[in-house]
């Protein structure tokens, strides 16, 4: 409960610097929103891979030991994600900015961009995972290898549009 | 007429056109032909290709 807690304190000390700076800056509501992404990925598996890297070098585990800090991960992450995006677009509509207009060609391109940066993260992890696996990986470092690529690869995602929106594309 | 009449107008977000004007994004011509069209004037009254410039 406590980890709960700890993860909506730093979701929200994070969120209100964003905030702060979407009222002060020109940030679209896009850019916002990778910004929530990015911090509340950060915020929920950081604290997920705290949790399990205590326990591996605790020493070795059963398979199905982190199912419910994982599970209770992503449902945690979900609901973060749909509070702060509501939040998010509710703030940006007050503050006279657009929330309705499609994706315009500009925030597609640096969608595409970032998303090649996070595909190939994934991709490079499952392949190392893979190549572990036959030299005896244990499925509990399987699993939590596979999620920490996946995150990773998230975490540059968002990452890439946010240099992106800044510098230009 | 303000960068939010022009988004609108061309069908972009308003950061978009900040972009464009800030030299950070290079729209396409379909885009680029909105925008003069949106001034009323011809697409090199807008637009110039820099020859110095990446």
């Amino acid at each position: 409960m406590s980890y709960i807690l700890d993860i909506m304190y730093v979701t929200y000390y994070i969120m209100s610097a964003v905030l702060y700076a979407m009222a002060e800056t020109t940030m679209s509501f896009r850019e916002t929103s990778a910004w929530i992404s990015l911090t509340s990925i950060l915020a929920v598996f950081g604290f997920y891979f705290t949790v399990v890297g205590r326990a591996l070098s605790a020493g070795p585990v059963s398979a199905d030991t982190f199912l419910g800090e994982y599970v209770g991960a992503v449902i945690l992450l979900v609901v973060l994600q749909i509070v702060l995006q509501i939040i998010a677009a509710v703030g940006t509509r007050i503050g006279g900015g657009d929330v309705e207009t499609a994706r315009d060609e500009r925030e597609k391109l640096i969608e595409l961009k970032a998303n090649r940066f996070g595909y190939f993260i994934v991709l490079s992890g499952a392949v190392l995972v893979a190549g572990a696996i036959g030299y005896g990986l244990p499925g509990y470092w399987t699993a939590n290898a596979l999620v920490a690529a996946v995150v990773l690869g998230e975490l540059v995602r968002f990452g890439a549009q946010l240099v992106y929106y800044r510098i230009g594309v | 007429m303000t960068q939010q009449q022009l988004a609108e107008r061309v069908g972009v977000t308003r950061q978009t056109i900040i972009a464009i004007e800030q030299g950070k994004y290079s729209p396409s011509l379909e885009v680029a032909f909105k925008i003069a069209d949106a001034f009323g004037v011809s697409i090199e009254r807008v637009f110039q290709y820099d020859r110095g410039r990446k």
